[in-house]
């Protein structure tokens, strides 16, 4: 038991040093902090039965980006991007919400758009994926050799994706509206 | 798992297509890689969305469409064989590009230089020939150039000769024919310039050629001066024109001469009437630009031949000369003169008898001037230059030589060969 916990510290003071640098790309420095700070004192409120790093990195980065987000709406909302303190930092608020389904229709548009530029075989590699098929299955079922073979047509096909995107799943204005507050902290 | 398959799991991280090993593999390597951990931090979203099966089932039926429009062509053309082939012929369009670029190949427009030495001794060289006016009615092929001028003519004519309302013989008002006349005189200019005049004329009325055109023109300045470029349809035209030029012979000019004074024209008669001005037919014109011309032929008794017949040694015969002015005339060899006399238009001047007992060429020379002949005559080459002549006309009996100044035409020097055996 001891032993878990440790391990899961370790887990989590490395997901601090990560989600701290990776916040500091779109934020300033001491913001990237407190968000870090914020997400890791929500595992250990909310989420302390969780200690495998499986659970607890995708779990940390939608939290990252619930958080962003909604730093970024509050930052909109008031027209405030320089005044924003760490005690009005909202807790990310998991339901959904029309900003959210807004965002999320435009993004599904993009990307059934974007899709149809894409060639034979990375359609029907897509179309396995959203069927939720792993890589070993979709291996299996388009015939490759090897399993790194999928692996490598996944990568391209998700670059071309992400190219005929615009280079960001999300919509280019909220990459924008991240960078430019991010820009003002 | 090698570092770089495991970057390759990202794709699978969204959709959610990893095994757990594929998984704990994914997040170990991120935990340590930063670069990994943003790449999966920027899946996020897509991650978040694919979690829905709604947002799935969309994509899933957005698959399934086919693609159209651009997306299609797109992606048809994203096939390995149809790059290529657009690849094949996009170098081959650069290569043929940049070879016509180092070889330029002439195109349809030849550019021509008419280059013109003044002046030409030949008799046969294209002249500058005042375009003329078929008379109305007269028997002869219209060329289809000049047709549109011979039918603006004779639509002049008729509204010249038609009466007035019902008043037959009423004069027909001077605007009219002012209106008339200047409709006839602009566009026919030009189409007479392009057009190969006809042969001889029954009346006419003499035009001045246009200096627009290109071709060239014979003036006695000595040093080459015109320097012409133009285009192969400029220079069609041009040929047609000195094409027509050259079947302007000195017999046609000869007589377009004559015919010129005296003869129907459109004359401003202001004045001549003490009144307003108004403009008359047929009213006595003044002679434009003058061409003398000299119509010779040789007497064997009395039977005419052309100048260029070999006469034999010996033989007595006589030269007819029929001038195209009033004025004067005088047959010389050398210094000695043969013969000289008054002569009027159109009517024939016989010389004496001329006998050389000698064989070979006897140089002669005819002088015709519009006014008495001064003791110092011109060098019959120098003043005979740019004369056109037309020898063996009138069924081959009679040489025809006009000058070829337009605007000084004082006098026509004929330098005549007699050939003796």
């Amino acid at each position: 038991m001891m032993r878990v916990k440790v391990e899961r510290e370790q887990v989590l003071a490395k997901l601090r040093e990560r989600i701290v640098l990776f916040a500091a790309s779109h934020l300033s420095r001491d913001s990237a902090e407190d968000l870090a700070q914020e997400v890791l004192l929500l595992l250990h409120e909310k989420y302390a039965h969780l200690d495998k790093v499986e659970d607890l990195l995708p779990l940390s980065l939608q939290i990252v980006r619930y958080k962003i987000m909604s730093q970024r709406r509050k930052a909109v909302r008031r027209g405030e991007y320089t005044q924003v303190s760490l005690s009005d930092i909202q807790l990310p608020d998991l339901d959904a919400n029309p900003a959210d389904f807004v965002e999320r229709k435009q993004m599904l548009e993009r990307l059934a758009k974007a899709m149809q530029g894409l060639g034979d075989r990375c359609r029907e590699l897509l179309r396995l994926k959203l069927q939720g098929k792993t890589f070993p299955e979709i291996q299996k079922i388009m015939g490759a050799a090897a399993i790194n073979t999928i692996y490598t047509w996944d990568h391209r096909c998700r670059k071309n994706l992400l190219e005929a995107m615009g280079g960001s799943w999300e919509p280019p204005a909220s990459a924008n509206r991240v960078d430019h507050e991010a820009g003002r902290h | 798992m090698r570092p770089e398959d495991i970057k390759k799991l990202v794709g699978g991280y969204a959709a959610g297509n990893l095994t757990p090993e594929e998984q704990q593999a994914l997040f170990a390597a991120a935990l340590e890689d930063q670069e990994l951990f943003d790449a999966l931090a920027r899946e996020q979203s897509l991650r978040d969305l694919l979690k829905d099966p709604a947002a799935r089932g969309e994509l899933l039926a957005a698959l399934d469409r086919p693609a159209g429009g651009l997306a299609a062509f797109w992606q048809w053309l994203r096939q390995p064989m149809v790059a290529g082939v657009v690849t094949t012929c996009f170098l081959a369009v650069a290569v043929t590009a940049v070879w016509r670029a180092m070889h330029p190949v002439p195109n349809g427009y030849l550019t021509v230089e008419v280059l013109q030495d003044a002046p030409r001794p030949s008799a046969a060289a294209p002249v500058t020939t005042a375009p003329v006016i078929p008379a109305p009615g007269a028997p002869q092929s219209v060329p289809a150039g000049q047709q549109g001028a011979e039918s603006r003519r004779r639509a002049f004519d008729a509204v010249a000769s038609a009466p007035s309302g019902s008043g037959g013989g009423a004069r027909v008002p001077v605007e009219a024919l002012e209106k008339s006349k200047a409709e006839f005189d602009m566009p026919a200019k030009k189409e007479m310039a392009a057009a190969p005049p006809p042969p001889p004329l029954a009346a006419a009325a003499p035009q001045p050629l246009p200096s627009a055109t290109a071709t060239p023109v014979m003036v006695a300045t000595g040093a080459r001066q015109a320097k012409v470029q133009e285009s192969v349809q400029v220079q069609a035209e041009n040929a047609q024109l000195a094409t027509a030029l050259t079947q302007a012979d000195a017999r046609s000019l000869f007589y377009q001469n004559s015919l010129a004074t005296g003869v129907s024209g459109f004359v401003d008669a202001a004045g001549a009437g003490g009144g307003a001005a108004r403009t008359t037919l047929a009213a006595p014109a003044k002679a434009p630009d003058t061409r003398l011309g000299v119509r010779v032929s040789i007497l064997r008794g009395d039977q005419e031949v052309d100048t260029t017949t070999v006469l034999n040694s010996g033989e007595s015969v006589r030269l007819k000369l029929i001038p195209n002015i009033d004025g004067f005339l005088s047959v010389t060899e050398g210094t000695r003169a043969i013969a000289g006399a008054s002569v009027r238009r159109l009517v024939p001047f016989e010389t004496p008898a001329i006998a050389f007992e000698a064989g070979g060429p006897r140089q002669l020379v005819i002088t015709l001037s519009r006014t008495p002949l001064s003791g110092a005559a011109n060098r019959a080459d120098a003043a005979a230059r740019g004369n056109l002549v037309e020898p063996a006309a009138d069924q081959g009996r009679a040489t025809y030589v006009v000058s070829n100044v337009l605007q000084d035409g004082s006098q026509v020097v004929v330098p005549l060969t007699l050939n003796y055996k």
